[in-house]
């Protein structure tokens, strides 16, 4: 978003040790010196935390992703890290700690103010894709007997350190959550309201073991810009702001692109960033595919003898198996989306399912006429293009149910549906579309001998 | 949720007391969810039983379609009450989602308030434009801190949001930007522009949605002003319609990534079969006229298939996986132009990195399929032969999936079209070329 030469601009003053860098980074937006960041060498970066208030070092560094925040801080001197960690949110500092060894970890942690020590503690044990994995503990909140005009003075009082200051919580003296307010209710309430007069009662909140994608869809969902994390008894924890929840869902959508296409998720750390890392990802579904796919030339290998007697056959392979493969992924895709998108839904269910049915019926009708017509111009065979025609027909009908069925038989076992991958599924298509075509065309061209059906059970057995 | 069978009870028996106390419990966008799962008629009596400022909240979550189904079919005055509480870029939407004489009755109901919608309308739907909404707060920079928080508290009910307080100057160019917390904590008698910020991000009312929500995203705002060519503040976008924009566009990219050319979202209702079909057609035959010429390439070797039928039991394999590790390595790209953390977009480094992974891939499977072979059939050389394709087809697959994303945002196209098929298919012809050639070499065929 910086133009080109604003950055060089930047990079010179700083490196240059100039007193303009100071004012210039001060009035940066701290995503935009981020991003500069991230083209500075290692060694150097420490010269712009040097140049930052710690509260504007804070907000910089929280601006990385966790992992990339070890190496910036391995740069500054352990005093220089404190301060600038008494100004990040608690949240963020429990990502931080989180990568980094323990015992470095504990001494930082050591050397914070009390109050912070405390909290970290606990929000360290959470595990880490949960709303307390999540959640901060910068909030405001108000007993419900005070009145509006008491409220706004503590917003104004505890406003400066809280995440959010749009919502503000009410609680009883045991801090369970009774209520909720807008800023935008309170500034536009009467001043001598009581907080509970007021306060919405009915209030979305998640639990602290909730798993962050629900969060994130819970946040979306209401359009909240923050929702509070409470205990089994309804204890008022912390909040997570819609930012973070932003940051949840790139992550689980990722992972969803990522899954679809067979690629084990896993947290993004720098090994994974090694050429043998990023491959490491990517066998576990090609291994199983790659035993799919000996199934698949064994059931060829059932039918060798209809294939000996006419090697023909075997030069549609390829189009019956691709296009079977790739209706059979664009059902899956339909499928896993309306599923992640909560489109899908029990009233709908069945027209959805019916409905790419018959869409796979009529590609199937489009597909085997246009594949018929090339292999009689081809072959001049009318057996022949018969047989590869009506194959291709039954088998994207099939492989439209299989892209659609196997998702949702997944989400009904309560198993990920976006692991039912796109390799995954053109593996089972290729399976039923070549068994498909060697059983058409062994009747349609007549070759059918007693052997063959004996071979044909032994396949299916 | 077993209360929708509840609901349906109470909305037989015409219950209508006990079905308020049950509604008051739950909140619109549940209420929301609730309607979709009903029959027409019953949401019709569900949501004549709602408050009035619920239903304002209820008609802004439903679909367009039970939109337009509830407001025409509503009491003429009521409907006309609610449609001037939607907020404007709602209001819009709709009427995107209608065909022409519905969009007449909803208009008519809109009365004089029409005119100002007219030019969200003009705006192209996946646009800033089309997004944003009207309802935002913006004063004139000399504005004092006290005088704008009054005038704030007033002008609060029917803004989008209030935690951000644009400051334009006498022209409604846009100067400065104000959160309300600043303005909180703010001394009374400044003028607004002391202690505004200037550096103001903002996007052209042009720009594609995509964009504008990973600028939300990157800043982590609560809302983005949209502004015109000379500056003029025009609307703004929230973040809450943000998130949608960035659900709508994965599901695009995942959509298209396996070769389907959707423009909106999964529509699981009023679209035709012929349309379903009609929008994943385009690759399919694309990618039959391919696999045809892969075919002509098994027809060019059918002597050494004649004389060695095996060979034809690893065609499945080898193309399969050459189009896995095609499909991988392309949403891998995919997803990360879309989320911008792609290191550099030179599609030579890109493409030799993905190499390096593709010939891992290769070794491994080929390795390993090669052991099978011979396990199987009993043939070293015919497993040598099978592996050695193995190896080439991965890296090349790794290779082409890299390059097409690529390619295609480099030259001003969406990179997620159909780069599945795509690369699959041409994979399959070199693949196929490689195997057999690989064959006849080594076998001596």
């Amino acid at each position: 978003v910086l133009p080109k030469k604003d950055v060089l601009l930047i990079k010179h003053f700083v490196l240059n040790k100039s007193d303009e860098a100071q004012k210039i980074l001060a009035n940066l937006h701290p995503a935009d010196i981020a991003q500069i960041l991230s083209e500075i060498k290692n060694g150097n970066k420490k010269l712009f935390f040097q140049m930052m208030t710690s509260s504007k070092a804070a907000e910089v560094l929280e601006e990385f992703e966790p992992y990339d925040r070890l190496p910036i801080i391995e740069e500054m001197t352990e005093a220089e890290t404190i301060k600038i960690l008494e100004n990040m949110s608690v949240d963020e500092i429990v990502d931080l700690f989180q990568q980094m060894p323990t015992a470095q970890a504990e001494s930082l942690l050591r050397k914070l103010p009390k109050e912070d020590y405390e909290v970290l503690r606990s929000l360290l044990k959470m595990a880490d894709d949960t709303a307390g994995g999540l959640m901060t503990t910068d909030y405001v909140y108000i007993y419900s007997d005070a009145t509006v005009s008491e409220a706004i003075n503590d917003v104004r009082q505890f406003g400066h350190k809280a995440e959010t200051i749009y919502y503000i919580y009410v609680v009883d003296e045991k801090k369970h959550l009774k209520g909720v307010l807008s800023l935008r209710e309170l500034i536009t309430a009467p001043r001598d309201k009581k907080i509970h007069e007021i306060m919405h009662t009915n209030v979305v909140a998640v639990n602290v073991d909730q798993d962050q994608e629900e969060v994130a869809k819970i946040i979306s969902r209401y359009s909240l810009l923050a929702v509070p994390v409470v205990n089994d008894s309804n204890r008022l924890l912390g909040i997570v702001t819609v930012d973070d929840a932003m940051e949840v869902m790139e992550e689980e959508n990722t992972e969803d692109i990522h899954k679809m296409a067979g690629i084990t998720p896993e947290e993004d750390t720098a090994f994974s960033r090694t050429i043998w890392g990023a491959s490491k990802k990517r066998l576990l579904w090609l291994f199983i595919c790659l035993m799919g796919d000996m199934l698949s030339g064994s059931v060829i290998d059932g039918f060798s003898h209809v294939l000996e007697s006419m090697v023909a056959l075997a030069f549609f392979i390829p189009v019956l198996m691709a296009t079977g493969g790739n209706v059979g992924t664009q059902s899956l895709a339909l499928a896993v989306r309306g599923i992640a998108t909560e489109k899908l839904n029990r009233k709908n269910i069945l027209k959805f399912i019916s409905g790419e049915t018959l869409a796979g019926g009529q590609l199937g009708v489009i597909c085997g006429g246009i594949v018929a017509l090339l292999t009689y111009l081809w072959q001049r065979d009318a057996q022949l293009s018969l047989a590869v025609g009506l194959s291709m027909c039954i088998s994207l009908i099939l492989a439209s149910l299989i892209g659609i069925l196997v998702p949702l038989l997944f989400r009904l076992l309560n198993i990920d549906p976006a692991v039912a991958s796109g390799p995954f599924i053109t593996t089972i298509v290729d399976i039923s579309t070549l068994s498909v075509y060697f059983t058409v065309s062994t009747y349609l061209l007549d070759v059918l001998s007693s052997n063959i059906a004996g071979t044909l059970k032994e396949v299916l057995v | 949720m077993n209360n929708i069978e509840e609901i349906q009870e109470l909305l037989h028996e015409k219950n209508h007391d006990k079905l308020y106390t049950v509604l008051e419990q739950y909140h619109p966008v549940d209420i929301a969810q609730l309607m979709e799962e009903l029959s027409q008629d019953e949401s019709m009596d569900l949501f004549s039983s709602l408050e009035f400022d619920t239903a304002v909240q209820v008609l802004g979550e439903i679909d367009s379609y039970r939109k337009h189904f509830i407001l025409t079919n509503l009491e003429y005055n009521y409907a006309r009450k609610l449609i001037r509480e939607m907020s404007a870029d709602d209001v819009a939407d709709l009427l995107g989602d209608l065909k022409d004489e519905e969009k007449r009755q909803i208009l008519s109901l809109l009365g004089e308030n029409k005119y100002d919608l007219i030019e969200l309308l003009s705006y192209a739907r996946n646009t800033a434009g089309g997004r944003m909404t009207t309802e935002y707060i913006a004063f004139p920079k000399e504005m004092k801190a006290k005088e704008a928080l009054d005038k704030l508290a007033e002008l609060a009910v029917d803004a989008e949001t209030i935690y951000y307080i644009y400051v334009v100057d006498s022209e409604g160019r846009l100067v400065g930007v104000v959160s309300l917390r600043d303005l909180i904590l703010a001394p009374e008698n400044t003028p607004i522009e002391d202690f505004m910020q200037t550096d103001v991000k903002k996007v052209n009312v042009l720009q594609e949605q995509e964009e504008v929500a990973r600028l939300i995203q990157k800043y982590g705002f609560l809302a983005l002003p949209v502004v015109d060519d000379d500056n003029v503040l025009l609307g703004i976008v929230t973040v809450d319609d943000a998130m949608t924009v960035v659900e709508e566009e994965t599901t695009e990219d995942i959509l298209k990534l396996s070769g389907s050319n959707v423009d909106e979202d999964i529509d699981v209702g009023q679209v035709s079969i012929w349309t379903r079909a009609k929008r994943r057609l385009p690759w399919i035959l694309l990618c039959i006229f391919g696999e045809i010429i892969s075919g002509r390439v098994i027809d060019d070797f059918s002597s050494a298939l004649q004389t060695i039928v095996a060979l034809s039991f690893f065609i499945p394999v080898l193309m399969d996986m050459g189009g896995n590790v095609g499909t991988q390595s392309a949403a891998i790209v995919v997803r990360s132009i879309a989320t911008g953390e792609l290191k550099t977009l030179s599609i030579a480094k890109n493409v030799l990195r993905e190499a390096g992974v593709g010939i891992i891939l290769g070794l491994v499977n080929g390795l390993l399929v090669a052991a099978i072979t011979y396990v199987w059939q009993g043939k070293v050389l015919l497993g040598l032969v099978v592996g050695i394709a193995m190896t080439f087809n991965l890296t090349i697959a790794a290779m082409l999936g890299t390059f097409f994303p690529l390619l295609w945002y480099k030259i001003g196209q969406d990179p997620a079209v159909a780069s599945g098929p795509l690369v699959t298919t041409i994979l399959d012809i070199l693949g196929l070329l490689v195997y057999f050639s690989t064959a006849t070499w080594i076998l001596k065929l």
